[in-house]
């Protein structure tokens, strides 16, 4: 089999390559319905959340057309990749593949509102589960933390935005196609935009005290954590889902579904994730197993069954018949990647080489690394420190105090935005912020890229005026908007306590405060005593007191006439009074 | 604590009843007669020696003689010492999470959670965890070390782990050391419903713990200490006057003893002394008096302050009890 490309070496005889309109093609046989598939170096973690959507977005148009007939085929995009892949004929595979060209060159963009839709959709139906928190105490709202906060950036990319991306990322040099074919087929036309690699960043976690735990859904642990990327970390995930597989199913049936993960995420890291359900009653024994059993191994201690058990898997693979043609999706990936390509007897080799000592060295990264979601309690215990439930500062800036919960505010400054509660803070500064979501009647959304999330609800603060408003948008770094369709009507929130007016001076001046008592004091009941004794000696009219004066009709008349004159400022003073008290009990005691 | 020691107090009690000045005391880790090898090896310093004299403990044993050593004030000196010599020691950083642990109780104190402090709260867990965290080593490098897995269990009740945590801690030491008495009593405190089970799942737990105990194990007195944690859950409730004279608890209690203590197999050693310890107070409790006086001279003047603290406030009670029961044997006869 020719290899051309320098980079396949390894694989000479085993796995052929050519270069196509300038995109590497590798190639083997497989016997049954040829597979195929042509991979792009750029995925959900190139996008920012402003531009979240924009790469899955590129490859359902890239899709459109290709809906109907019987053949497999589909798209895929993940993390640092976008997969288009089929399975037919080689004629239908060779077809699929210069379809999926043709459309990246020339974006079937008048679907573009359609297809947002769709991705809408597709976007509401999934579920973040466990995994969501995990992303976000690791990554924030960056990288592989955008993911969890669904793909609000459709709702700001424009036609050019799209158009941009595709042209940027979706070229020549950044692809690579392969085909499970003895040879290179005649006819494929991949001619796509002229384009550079685009490398993968470096994946990096949010700083932070390491062991660290934090509360999470009820029914399953998860633990996460970076490690060297090595054949040892490999084997040790298979070593690991093993181990708690017996500890925590087997022997312990405690859990059902029991997991440890190896993903290579860069080239030098991977990430390795440990799962457990758990039933309700049994929570709190599948964190103490999960916890012991990663402490053994770290500690050394390797059952030597679960090593057999996880080397045999491992040797299973290797011996399987369509193992090189199986793998042509992994080699096309490391060819973007820039990875090594070895032969897979070598990686077995490598396997075989992994020495107990190497499996508690990776078990030890994971330790010093890992963040731990436990559905219940606190791993104070076992040495890991909480991971903050709140930001480490408050911005400065006016104060806007949650009606009914006046220890609850928001504060809105030049720098940012931050909502404080009684227990802490969360705070979006405006230079690390990565989303800002509008509604038309008036919310808003901050989210930060540590990943904390400030919301304004003007109708729930007090203070918070259309030109408050009106004035953060201003200081809002304009790629960073993303403007949402208006709420429905029963989704916009509604003051938890009657308002009994808005206000239009300073609650200080409303009702005079203490001078309407000072007042009130003397003036009502005198008020109340010129009432009375105009209207008691309304019959006396034409009587002689005992000083000798006539009470007059003028004298009565007069007595009223100033009662009533009074009655209303008394009355002003009085409900001044009771507006204040109630103010003051919406608000607090902070002055406005 | 042996024959004709100075400090021999409670075997002075039951010899000469009518002398009062007589005061008695608790066995220590000073005085049990089976730890004369480990307080010789404890007095060298040097760790090699206490883990050859650990070795001749049985399982039961080791985990109880460490959980007695851990209450000698100011060993967590001598401890601390022999972990820095030796990190990797099982025993000796197990007994020092012990003394972190009993240290960490006794800040607590005893009352009811709504007499606990902040501060001895912040106290007690802070040792608690200190202690967790040197057991969460041992028993990841030495999984098969029993005493690691029973020191864990008043730990979880301490740090609220939950029941389950409770109930996997308590089984893996059971499948290391089974049919013990001193682990299955940590569990069934965190099972009762003064703490944060209920009857039913501590009935439960002695049945089925006690069912598959072989006879002559210390693990039958669960089912008095049953008794006690109900009887003492009764309160001033009047009928806890007359608990003890209840026919189906008395057989209970008696077929339980004749598995246990009184059996042939029985090992008096200061775990057997606890055993024995508690099925005599739940006799004298009773008004059993000739049940009771069989375990005193069974006991031959040993004496645990576990479980007197049930009944009596101090071990200087113990002479009374000790005579009022010989008074109404010998009346009785």
């Amino acid at each position: 089999m020719t290899t051309t490309l320098p980079e396949l070496a390894a694989l000479a005889g085993v796995v052929g390559s050519a270069t196509v309109d300038g995109v590497p093609v590798v190639f083997t046989q497989r016997d049954g319905p040829v597979s195929g598939g042509i991979f792009f170096r750029v995925g959900r973690a190139d996008e920012t959340l402003a531009t979240s959507g924009i790469t899955h977005l590129v490859e359902h148009l890239a899709l459109v057309g290709h809906s109907t007939g019987d053949i497999h085929h589909n798209g895929e995009t993940a993390d640092t990749y976008t997969h288009f892949h089929v399975t037919g004929s080689e004629a239908q595979v060779v077809a699929y593949l210069n379809g999926v060209c043709a459309s990246l060159r020339d974006l079937p963009i008048h679907r573009l509102a359609t297809e947002k839709e769709i991705l809408r959709t597709e976007a509401a139906r999934t579920t973040i589960g466990t995994v969501g928190p995990q992303r976000t105490e690791r990554y924030g709202a960056r990288g592989a933390g955008t993911t969890v906060h669904g793909e609000p950036g459709l709702h700001r990319l424009t036609t050019e935005d799209v158009l941009e991306w595709a042209r940027t990322r979706f070229t020549r040099g950044n692809a690579a196609v392969w085909m499970s074919t003895s040879h290179l087929p005649d006819g494929l036309d991949l001619a796509l935009p002229e384009g550079e690699r685009i490398h993968r960043e470096p994946v990096t976690s949010m700083a932070g005290s390491r062991p660290a735990w934090f509360p999470g859904r009820e029914g399953a642990v998860m633990i996460d954590a970076h490690v060297r990327r090595s054949p040892a970390a490999a084997l040790f995930a298979q070593v690991a889902s093993k181990a708690l597989f017996r500890a925590l199913r087997t022997e312990g049936g405690y859990s059902y579904a029991v997991q440890c993960l190896y993903e290579p995420i860069d080239s030098v890291s991977a990430r390795v994730t440990v799962y457990a359900d758990a039933l309700a009653e049994q929570q709190a024994a599948v964190i103490g197993e999960t916890i012991d059993v990663l402490a053994g191994l770290r500690a050394g201690v390797i059952d030597e069954r679960d090593l057999a058990a996880a080397r045999d898997a491992i040797r299973q693979i290797g011996e399987s018949s369509s193992i090189t043609a199986d793998m042509l999706p992994r080699i096309a990936v490391d060819l973007l990647d820039g990875e090594e390509i070895i032969p897979i007897a070598a990686h077995i080799e490598r396997y075989e080489a992994v020495s107990t000592a190497q499996l508690a060295t990776v078990a030890d990264e994971l330790w010093n690394d890992a963040i731990a979601q436990v559905p219940g309690g606190s791993l104070d215990w076992a040495g890991f420190s909480r991971v903050s439930a709140w930001s480490q500062s408050t911005v400065a800036g006016a104060r806007y105090p949650r009606l009914g919960e006046p220890d609850t505010a928001l504060i809105i400054g030049s720098d940012g935005v931050s909502f404080v509660t009684p227990s802490g803070s969360a705070t979006v500064r405006l230079d690390a912020c990565e989303a800002y979501l509008t509604v038309p009647d008036g919310g808003r959304s901050l989210i930060g890229s540590d990943g904390f999330t400030v919301r304004i609800e003007p109708a729930l603060h007090y203070g918070i005026t259309p030109e408050v408003i009106a004035a953060l948008d201003e200081r809002i770094p304009p790629h960073v908007v993303i403007p949402l369709p208006a709420r429905p009507a029963d989704h916009v929130p509604t003051p938890p306590v009657t308002v009994p007016f808005r206000p239009s001076k300073p609650v200080r001046w409303r009702g005079l405060g203490v001078w309407a008592t000072v007042l009130l004091v003397p003036l009502l009941p005198f008020t109340a005593l010129l009432v009375f004794g105009s209207l008691l000696s309304w019959s006396d009219i034409g009587t002689v007191d005992e000083t000798g004066e006539i009470y007059t009709l003028d004298t009565a008349v007069g007595l009223l006439v100033v009662a009533i004159l009074l009655s209303p400022t008394c009355a002003y003073l009085v409900a001044g009074r009771v507006h204040r008290r109630r103010w003051k009990r919406a608000l607090g005691s902070h002055d406005l | 604590m042996g024959e004709g020691t100075p400090e021999g107090g409670a075997d002075s009690a039951v010899r000469s009843p009518n002398n009062s000045t007589v005061t008695a005391q608790y066995d220590s880790f000073a005085t049990v007669p089976e730890y004369e090898g480990l307080r010789t090896a404890i007095e060298s310093g040097r760790w090699s020696a206490v883990d050859d004299a650990l070795a001749l403990l049985r399982p039961e044993a080791l985990g109880f003689a460490l959980t007695s050593l851990a209450e000698q004030d100011g060993i967590e000196h001598a401890l601390e010492d022999a972990v820095a010599a030796d990190p990797h020691s099982a025993s000796a950083r197990t007994a020092l999470a012990m003394r972190y642990s009993a240290l960490a109780w006794a800040s607590r104190s005893r009352g009811a959670a709504s007499t606990v402090s902040e501060e001895q709260f912040a106290l007690f867990r802070d040792g608690l965890v200190r202690s967790e965290q040197l057991l969460l080593l041992v028993c990841a490098e030495h999984p098969a070390y029993a005493p690691a897995w029973a020191a864990r269990l008043p730990n979880a009740r301490g740090l609220q782990l939950g029941t389950s945590e409770a109930r996997r801690r308590y089984r893996h030491h059971a499948a290391l050391s089974p049919h013990d008495f001193p682990a299955p009593s940590q569990l069934l405190q965190y099972i009762l419903p003064k703490w944060f089970g209920s009857d039913d799942e501590a009935a439960a737990f002695v049945t089925e713990a006690t069912l598959a105990a072989p006879d002559g194990s210390n693990s039958h007195a669960l089912v008095p200490l049953l008794h006690l944690e109900r009887w003492v859950e009764l309160g001033n409730d009047r009928s806890a006057e007359t608990y003890f004279t209840r026919a189906d608890v008395i057989a209970e209690v008696r077929a339980a003893a004749g598995r246990s203590v009184l059996h042939a197999d029985h090992e008096l050693d200061a775990v057997g002394v606890q055993a024995h310890s508690t099925f005599l107070l739940v006799f004298y409790l009773g008004d059993h008096y000739e049940e009771a006086e069989r375990h005193l001279d069974l006991l031959d003047g040993r004496v645990s302050e576990f479980p007197w603290r049930y009944a009596l406030s101090g071990p200087k009670e113990l002479p009374n009890v000790y005579e009022h029961i010989r008074t109404h044997v010998d009346g009785a006869a």
